[in-house]
């Protein structure tokens, strides 16, 4: 499928170009699950920036060790990362659904898996560490 | 939402409704992390650097909503997601710079 910009009932103001100026206008159940999992993807950034500070913010309230504070601001970075990546993502899908190509793999789950992963793990060395 | 083509199981309330999740959940996290400024009492410049941070999550969220109430934009998801991801990275930035403020400690 091409660009076909003068097709009947196209809305040539939608933004951005780059994604409604290409292929055909698909299934509106598909676009809208399309917006919902961008939207799952920016509360699980959101909830990690959340994490980060409630984690900070203990550490500080327990006096409990730097190592604390640097895995917060990580989860905190990591969240905005996440979201960056929803937008990505929600971009490249909805083009690839617009163009009949099949649906690019979601790149952000594996390196969140592994991180929250790594982030468990290290919380728990440093409750084995301060127990000990 | 505007009016949707006639499509048998479109629920374009779902779609609604994760919005509606997403704003308030962007709304508890600023007053999260403006709340975690104010108590970590950083310096004049870190302080300053950190209100302008929650400041254009605040924009970005009242932006958002805006943008979702605007017949004429309802229909394009990206300027809304831009505006929420807008804010979650200035509250990810804020978020990391209090925590780095407290790992240096007093």
């Amino acid at each position: 499928m091409t660009t076909t910009g003068d097709e009947p009932g196209r809305d040539d103001a939608r933004r951005p170009r780059s994604v409604y100026g290409v292929g055909t206008e698909p299934d509106p159940r598909v676009s809208l699950a399309n917006e919902r999992t961008a939207l799952a993807w920016v509360r699980t950034g959101l909830g990690l920036v959340a994490a980060g500070v409630a984690l900070t913010s203990l550490a500080a309230i327990a006096d409990l060790s730097i190592v604390l504070d640097l895995l917060a601001a990580a989860a905190c970075l990591a969240g905005g990362a996440v979201a960056i990546s929803a937008l990505v993502s929600w971009r490249r899908t909805e083009r690839a659904i617009r163009l009949a190509e099949p649906l690019p793999a979601p790149r952000a789950l594996p390196v969140l898996v592994g991180g929250v992963a790594i982030v468990a793990l290290l919380l728990a060395v440093q409750a084995i560490a301060s127990a000990g | 939402m505007p009016p949707l083509p006639p499509v048998p199981g479109l629920q374009p309330e779902r779609t609604l409704f994760a919005w509606r999740r997403t704003v308030v959940s962007l709304a508890l996290a600023t007053g999260l992390v403006a709340f975690c400024v104010v108590r970590v009492e950083p310096g004049l410049a870190v302080g300053l650097l950190a209100l302008l941070g929650v400041g254009v999550a605040v924009v970005a969220l009242v932006r958002l909503l805006a943008e979702q109430h605007d017949p004429r934009r309802s229909t394009e998801p990206w300027p809304r997601l831009l505006h929420g991801v807008t804010a979650v990275v200035a509250l990810a930035v804020v978020g990391a710079a209090c925590a780095v403020v407290e790992a240096a400690g007093p």
